[in-house]
């Protein structure tokens, strides 16, 4: 059997108006509540980071007086300092030619003796002569050994002669290792 | 039955009415919601972000201050005077040229070499920064060293004479000067003197480097960098240097000499 609807068209469309309301106000008094809560969090917020930034601001005020006051100390501090490492990375940089001469005397043949040596831009130029042949071998294993490369890469004998006494002549050049 | 149809025109108007009053007041406080949202809460938190971003700097610039605040409270005023007579020896604020020659002739002298010549271009005196042109780098020279220098030095060449072990030591006593001087160029030539010992002749070119005085301090936040142990140390060793020369570090930029000359153009 089919239900008999007993409620008139118009009672069922109020009834539906007032549920609709009914959700409406719900939700309205959520979004209410909702933008309450929010509004208060922010407005604390807003308080909390000015009273924050205030104080923060006092802070700033009172380590520049304090740097102010220390003023004589900060410009001798820079002043050393920056003087101080320049200073230190030309010490570092600058070459020892008197630890070279020293220290490569020991690795020259006792049958050869320079006559000229030139040092110009981190190349060094030799010009020398040797009592035999050994002496030349000597001298250039001395300098590509272990030893003799802390001082000078790139060796090469660029020109080598021997007069009638058996005296030999050579020039070598070579790259100044730079010394730190 | 028959309703009069003026009755059932009130009684909807009525209705009509009821259904309106009762939407206003959900639909009046959503709009005083989204009202609220749009005017109050959005601006404040866009504000509250901007003030979140200023706090953050603030704090770090605090942070900083304070630290250099800490940093040049902890130094040695007394000792900071001492250090910079002695970096001021190392890397005077001028060129000192005349000072930079006679402690060449005197390093000379002291080693027993000869001076036969010495050449510089010292420049403008007024110890201004010129602008060369900057040379090419190469293995011991400019780059290495901080582009900061490149034309603060005094270049001198000179020639000198004698033997192996005079060189060695002049060579010994420039690099223990206070005054930071490098070799450069250095050409070596042997001769043999007229007694018969072994001579050498020498041509080098020695530098001596000079660094303006900061005039001007940078930001009151910038922070205070602290001088390194190896410049301490450094410091100290030239301090202890110039405590070992007799005389005293060299004060003057020139040397005295007696003054007065009647005849201008009479010879010596």
């Amino acid at each position: 059997m089919a239900d008999i609807n007993l409620l008139p068209v118009a009672a069922r469309d109020q009834e539906n108006f007032s549920i609709l309301v009914k959700r409406i106000s719900i939700v309205s008094v959520v979004v209410l509540v909702i933008t309450g809560i929010v509004t208060f969090i922010i407005l604390v917020l807003f308080s909390s980071f000015s009273s924050k930034r205030s104080k923060l601001v006092a802070s700033v005020e009172a380590s520049s007086g304090q740097i102010e006051s220390l003023k004589s100390t900060e410009e001798l501090i820079v002043v050393v300092k920056d003087k101080a490492s320049s200073a230190e990375k030309l010490v570092s940089s600058r070459t020892d030619f008197a630890d070279i001469f020293e220290n490569i005397s020991k690795l020259i043949p006792q049958g050869v003796y320079f006559t000229d040596a030139k040092f110009t831009s981190g190349k060094v130029s030799l010009s020398a002569r040797a009592q035999s042949s050994a002496d030349v071998a000597g001298l250039v294993s001395s300098l590509l050994s272990s030893e003799g490369a802390k001082y000078f890469n790139q060796v090469s004998i660029d020109s080598l002669s021997s007069n009638e006494l058996g005296l030999f002549t050579f020039n070598i050049t070579a790259q100044l290792v730079n010394k730190k | 039955m028959q309703l009069p149809a003026l009755s059932v025109l009130k009684i909807q108007n009525s209705l009509i009415f009821e259904k309106v009053t009762n939407l206003a007041v959900p639909v009046g406080s959503l709009a005083v919601s989204m009202l609220i949202l749009l005017l109050i809460v959005w601006p404040k938190f866009t504000e509250v972000l901007r003030l979140k971003t200023a706090t953050a700097e603030l704090t770090t610039r605090v942070q900083s201050m304070d630290s250099k605040v800490n940093v040049l409270r902890n130094l040695d005023q007394i000792e900071l005077e001492e250090q910079l007579a002695s970096s001021e020896q190392m890397l005077p604020s001028d060129k000192g040229v005349f000072t930079f020659i006679e402690q060449i002739e005197s390093a000379a002298a002291n080693s027993g070499v000869l001076l036969n010549r010495l050449e510089v271009s010292p420049g403008s005196l007024s110890g201004t920064v010129e602008n060369k042109p900057q040379p090419a780098p190469t293995a011991s020279s400019p780059e290495s060293k901080g582009a900061d220098l490149i034309n603060t030095k005094v270049q001198l060449k000179a020639s000198i004479s004698g033997d192996y072990n005079s060189f060695m030591q002049f060579l010994k006593i420039l690099r223990s000067m206070p005054r930071i001087v490098a070799v450069e160029d250095l050409s070596i030539g042997s001769s043999l003197s007229t007694s018969g010992s072994s001579q050498i002749r020498v041509s080098l070119q020695i530098e001596a480097y000079w660094k303006p005085m900061i005039t001007q301090l940078s930001n009151i936040e910038a922070p205070v960098t602290e001088l390194t142990e190896s410049e301490k140390n450094l410091l100290a060793k030239i301090k202890t240097e110039i405590a070992n020369i007799p005389s005293g570090p060299p004060v003057a930029p020139a040397p005295s000499v007696p003054l007065g000359r009647p005849d201008l153009f009479a010879p010596f």
